[in-house]
């Protein structure tokens, strides 16, 4: 992977959550940008850039944001985790995938927030943590749709898990 | 190298679930300053700001106007113009003899506003309501009050090199005492009169609203609250902000917790809408 433009993406990540996902925001969701990055990076990168490079975009997620520090750097970390797990066995560009494994992600990020708001304290409450990972699924395929077709850019193995293409279209 | 790899990431797991369920918040806000937030912050300005600005701008378009609650005869409304234009022309004159004081008040070297106004660059990026500030942020300092034209807004959490980051009173972790008021129509204008002396603490919901929990409904029903009535910023806070109003309450009900009231409130407008805040800055 390439690092120069994982920091881009992760500088236009941040900067579109900063500036646009309040004004995203329907019923208490709101779409997490930086989630979208992860999805993608997990989805192609391999492990080391993954895990690193999803602990770098929770990082700056938690650095810009109120919340208490390290929440999204770990459960930023465990989401990239569980999608390079299934990296290998999945079709990465079909659109249901992408939907999938945001809302898996999505999840995973709002019961680590929801369980740090019941230990340590209020919070923005598990509803909307919920709402907020399905609108982030539903704009999935759009965003890491429009990111795979500029993925030569971040200089992915395009090899990787291509098995698993031909095993679908063989099948 | 992937086994060095395992080690160092095992490790930075470990850290950042201790800063986020085990140390005090105290210590977690000491690595964020160790990181750097106050550069990095910064650098994020020159996406925020524009698309902040233009989103907003999009909603107010795409967004319904809000539907009026006002159900009066056109010609209490028209009456109501003639108190008010017979008001300002009152307001009008307490404005010149009060220019004269704030003149006088300079040659004493009392300063005059005690605000600044800042451009809102974007909100807080995580689950807590916020705004973050960019610019020239001279004087500005921590806990210091923020307004708007509808009141105050909340305080400043953090401040870095170029951007400062605003706690808003509809946060959850945003606490505020405040004192009730009503306003009134007198001879003289519109008053604002203080309706109880019930102690109430105001404390965000995180959806933009904010509500009272601590008062008993006795006594909220003793004093003969009811919405529509108002909560303004008491002594808690520096001269300059007190009197700023908080929130109207919009609805007052049992509490799920035996005995106490639940009253709700709203602020003016929308805090996370703002495109420019009034800062209370120090030296001014």
């Amino acid at each position: 992977m390439r690092w120069l433009s994982f920091f881009i993406l992760a500088y236009i990540a941040i900067g579109l959550q900063l500036g646009i996902s309040h004004a995203m925001e329907w019923h208490q969701a709101k779409p997490y940008f930086s989630l979208l990055a992860v999805v993608f990076i997990a989805l192609n990168a391999p492990r080391d850039a993954t895990l690193l490079g999803a602990f770098i975009l929770g990082i700056l997620q938690d650095i810009t944001s109120q919340g208490t520090m390290g929440l999204f750097a770990f459960s930023y970390g465990c989401m990239a985790i569980f999608i390079f797990s299934v990296q290998s066995a999945v079709y990465r560009k079909h659109p249901l995938t992408q939907f999938v494994l945001t809302l898996i992600g999505g999840l995973v990020t709002g019961t680590v927030l929801a369980v740090h708001d019941w230990l340590r304290g209020p919070g923005p409450g598990a509803a909307g943590l919920f709402y907020s990972a399905i609108y982030t699924a539903i704009l999935s395929p759009f965003v890491i749709g429009f990111l795979q077709r500029i993925g030569p850019v971040f200089g992915f193995d395009e090899a990787r898990g291509s098995r698993s293409v031909i095993n679908i279209k063989r099948s | 190298m992937s086994l060095k790899f395992n080690h160092i990431f095992l490790m930075l797991m470990t850290l950042s679930f201790l800063s986020a369920f085990v140390l005090p918040a105290r210590f977690s806000e000491l690595g964020r300053e160790h990181l750097g937030s106050q550069f990095i912050e910064t650098l994020f300005i020159p996406i925020s700001r524009p698309s902040y600005h233009l989103s907003t701008w999009i909603r107010g378009q795409v967004e319904p106007a809000a539907v009026t609650e006002d159900h009066r005869a056109e010609d209490d409304v028209k009456a109501e113009n003639d108190r008010l234009r017979q008001q300002v022309i009152q307001l009008q004159a307490q404005i010149e003899s009060l220019k004269a004081l704030a003149g006088e008040k300079k040659t004493l070297g009392q300063g005059e506003s005690s605000y600044d106004r800042f451009t809102v660059s974007g909100t807080d990026s995580g689950s807590h309501e916020g705004l973050l500030l960019g610019g020239k942020l001279d004087g500005v300092a921590v806990n210091e009050p923020v307004a708007y034209s509808g009141g105050i807004a909340g305080k400043i959490d953090r401040v870095s090199i170029g951007s400062a980051h605003v706690r808003l009173i509809t946060d959850k972790e945003y606490t505020q005492s405040a004192i009730f008021v009503r306003f009134v129509q007198t001879a003289s204008g519109i008053e604002a009169r203080r309706v109880s002396d019930l102690l109430p603490i105001v404390q965000g919901n995180g959806k933009g609203e904010m509500s009272i929990t601590n008062l008993s409904m006795t006594d909220v029903v003793r004093a003969g609250l009811q919405a529509g009535d108002w909560l303004i910023t008491d002594e808690s806070l520096p001269v300059s902000a007190r009197g700023l109003r908080i929130g109207k309450i919009a609805s007052i009900e049992k509490s799920k917790a035996p005995l106490f009231a639940e009253i709700q409130l709203k602020p003016e407008t929308g805090l996370l809408s703002l495109t420019s805040v009034f800062v209370m800055v120090r030296g001014n």
